[in-house]
């Protein structure tokens, strides 16, 4: 530090009133003495009155108003992570369930209040008297599997924001409740006379009682992971299945020629048993495509609490293919419509917006990265891809410096953890990281200059002639921007896709093809690879979902249609 | 903005954030309210411009919304707040040499005209025209001439001169030692001088 830096940082303190007693009564002495010091301090005094003196700008009205229309659409931050909703409607759905099983347990004991006590049920008598019952029963049996289900129905609705996995514990559910074998058992254990719904649910019984038995399919129901349910909903179409055949077998001998009610009930019987094979198979669906659409719909969860609409732009990256020019369609519903265009390759991630129409509707860009790497990896990677978001290492980055060292990737993601712009980490397994990133809405309207930088495992060796991806990036974009003339409405878009793809393709030398295992492919790659385990082909599949994007727009945008890249070229 | 004087509802900052947590919106409006005004001037002395200020309070808040949650309690929301305004505003100064959008501003070139046009405003002041266009023209000038300083020392002398933040205070948002906070005021400070002193020698 020089004496002059030395001595302003001094005068400095002494303004702030910083210096210790002793040094400030020197430094006062000093003044006294020294005409040019006071000179200085003042000049520095009136420097500090300057900047404090700066009229104090109040916020427009506007920053209010779009905040409040922001706000409005984003879902409470107590909310927000959806835990706690998971949970309470996790509960609530299993009690909605539960109310569902007594009213169909109420249902069917009411039936058959002169049920004997003693379990009895399988002696000769009372099979005959359960045969003439018996379209009463498949009565009130279908009856109670009618409420299971609307109740099913309205959780399935209700949960399907909230947790994904609750409407197909309630699907299985449900139809325990509503399979004989469920009740079949009930006599034996259940008092005589009907029950009222207030009344207390009977003592723990033998597994075989009525409502014990829904109890206990209900708690365990509740500890089944999602997997689980699907296999359990396919044994219990089968045990319904066989249920129905031995109810057909025991109905079955019939005297011939003489046609009675009851060959007519075992043909309708037949007939209820084709709908209810059929409405399971349909419920066995919407539980299976639940469960495809639980880890998708995460953020679509978000968007929808959010009152926002969702387009989807799951990523066919792999890593053969060295550019991908997607365009994609308006979700159902809107007239909205956007294309764009990604480049990729398994280390770089290029999108943009074709059109400063698109631009301005676009709210926020949430970027889901789907790593598949060791935990330490991962952070690593996110750390890099975010890392040209530091000002301070922009020029390094656009030099061709920006193989960031690790530890600076680190630091990264810390910093973005803290800025609250990384909005989930979840590890799973040891082996796989999901990250959020949520870009702003201002950010996102420049994505035709932003770009996301992937980093697979290690920081791959430039492929460039002479210079780093990085800043072919840097460059490239910002030729195209200059090129573009900061895309405004429908000027340059059709240059602005292909025009933009050609013109990397061109920048880009051909690469040796960094597939899984090749040549390329860093060999901590390699080793991350073989970490994940599997086949070659599973680990490639694996790659093809690395990179998911999801464009939120408001609901209510209205954007000009953008034509395909394939109907675009058709046009020229 | 570390001050959290209790207005409207008489609740401070602190009572605020917790209820905003509980999800009450009327809350976090508060918190708006009460700290709109500092924010907007900060990123507005930050970046220069209005509207870029006006997008990035914008964001602030959202992100300040968002992040919520993981807000700690012990810490200040102001504090807070204004590391979030840094950061937001640093974003933003970088994207624009990213799209190579500079906005220089000279002490010498830019006129009324040019202000008008989303830069720089002169401040409406009452006093008489001779007195208020020396006004404006005084601030024109600091304002051009704090656009004109590396971005640290801007907000630097932002935070401590015009917003009258402690040492502490400013090294807990720009995450600096004290020390480091001083040392970097001064300089920031002796960089302004420079290019303040034409005007600080003819008032003189």
């Amino acid at each position: 530090m020089s004496e002059a830096e030395r001595r302003t940082e001094e005068l400095s303190a002494f303004l702030d009133g910083d210096l210790e007693s002793g040094p400030a009564a020197e430094l006062r002495e000093r003044l006294e003495r020294d005409p040019e010091l006071r000179a200085e301090l003042e000049s520095l005094r009136r420097t500090v009155e300057a900047v404090r003196n700066l009229p104090a700008e109040r916020a427009p009205a506007e920053l209010r108003e779009r905040l409040a229309a922001s706000l409005s659409s984003e879902a409470a931050p107590a909310l927000k992570r959806g835990r706690l909703v998971g949970i309470g409607g996790w509960v609530a759905g299993v009690s909605a369930v539960a109310a569902s099983l007594l009213i169909a347990a109420f249902l069917f004991n009411g039936s058959r209040q002169d049920a004997p006590v003693d379990g009895g049920w399988k002696s000769a008598a009372k099979k005959q008297r359960a045969k003439q019952d018996e379209p009463a029963r498949q009565d009130e049996f279908e009856k109670a599997f009618e409420r299971a289900q609307t109740e099913t129905r309205s959780l399935d609705d209700r949960e399907t924001v909230a947790g994904g996995t609750v409407s197909v514990e309630t699907v299985a559910v449900a139809k325990d409740a509503a399979r004989p074998g469920a009740f079949r058992g009930s006599n034996s254990a259940v008092p005589p006379g009907r029950r009222t719904p207030s009344d207390p649910l009977p003592p723990k019984a033998p597994a075989e009682s009525a409502p014990d038995s829904a109890r206990s399919a209900l708690e365990a129901t509740g500890r089944r992971q999602a997997e689980g349910e699907r296999e359990e909903i396919n044994k219990l179409a089968e045990k319904m299945r066989k249920e129905v055949k031995l109810a057909e077998r025991d109905r079955a001998p019939q005297p011939a020629g003489e046609p009675s009610t009851q060959q007519e009930e075992v043909k309708k019987l037949a007939a209820d048993k084709a709908v209810r094979n059929s409405r399971l198979k349909q419920q066995q669906e919407n539980a299976l495509r639940t469960l495809r659409q639980d880890a998708a719909a995460k953020a679509g969860d978000e968007a929808q609490a959010a009152g926002l609409v969702k387009l989807d732009l799951s990523l066919l990256a792999s890593a053969d293919r060295k550019e991908i020019v997607a365009s994609l369609q308006a979700t159902a519903g809107t007239d909205q419509s956007a294309a764009f265009y990604f480049q990729s390759d398994p280390q770089e991630l290029i999108f943009k917006v074709r059109s400063a129409e698109e631009a301005r509707h676009l709210t926020q860009v949430l970027l889901t990265l789907s790593v598949a790497a060791p935990d330490d990896d991962a952070g690593v990677l996110l750390g890099g891809v975010l890392d040209r978001r530091r000002a301070d290492k922009e020029d390094a980055w656009d030099e061709g410096k920006a193989q960031a060292p690790e530890s600076r990737k680190r630091e990264n993601l810390d910093e973005l953890t803290a800025r609250n712009e990384v909005l989930t980490t979840s590890t799973g397994g040891g082996a796989r990281v999901t990250f959020e990133v949520r870009l702003p809405a201002a950010e996102a309207s420049l994505v035709g200059r932003w770009g996301a930088r992937l980093f697979p495992y290690e920081p791959p060796p430039a492929t460039v002639q002479g210079k780093s991806a990085g800043a072919r990036f840097g460059e490239a974009d910002a030729d195209a921007a200059d090129e573009e003339g900061e895309v405004e409405e429908g000027a340059g878009e059709e240059d602005a896709g292909e025009g933009f793809a050609a013109r990397e393709r061109k920048k880009s030398a051909p690469a040796p093809d960094p597939g899984v295992g090749g040549a390329a492919a860093p060999a901590g790659a390699k080793a991350a690879e073989r970490s994940l385990g599997g086949s070659k082909n599973e680990r490639n599949a694996l790659r093809e979902r690395l990179i998911r994007i999801v464009i939120l727009y408001p609901k209510g945008a209205k954007l000009k249609p953008s034509p395909s890249p394939a109907a675009e070229s058709k046009g020229k | 903005m570390p001050a959290t004087a209790p207005v409207g509802g008489g609740r401070d900052d602190r009572e605020l954030v917790a209820a905003a947590k509980g999800g009450e919106r009327s809350a976090f409006d508060e918190l708006v309210v009460r700290h709109q005004d500092k924010v907007f001037n900060m990123s507005y002395r930050i970046l220069g411009d209005r509207e870029e200020a006006l997008d990035c309070s914008q964001e602030i808040f959202l992100s300040a919304y968002r992040g919520l949650q993981r807000f700690d309690d012990k810490a200040r929301f102001g504090t807070w707040l204004y590391r979030i305004t840094v950061n937001r505003c640093r974003d933003q100064i970088r994207r624009r040499g990213f799209r190579k959008y500079t906005r220089p501003i000279s002490l010498d070139a830019a006129g009324p005209d040019q202000e008008s046009e989303g830069g720089l405003e002169p401040a409406a002041r009452e006093s008489t025209p001779l007195e208020r266009a020396s006004t404006d023209e005084r601030t024109r000038l600091v304002n051009a001439a704090l656009q004109e300083l590396p971005g640290d020392a801007r907000e630097i002398l932002l935070l401590r001169d015009l917003q009258g933040l402690s040492y502490e205070e400013v090294a807990e948002i720009l995450e600096v030692p004290i020390g480091t906070v001083r040392s970097r005021l001064s300089r920031a400070r002796g960089l302004l001088r420079e290019r303040l002193l034409p005007i600080l020698e003819g008032e003189a």
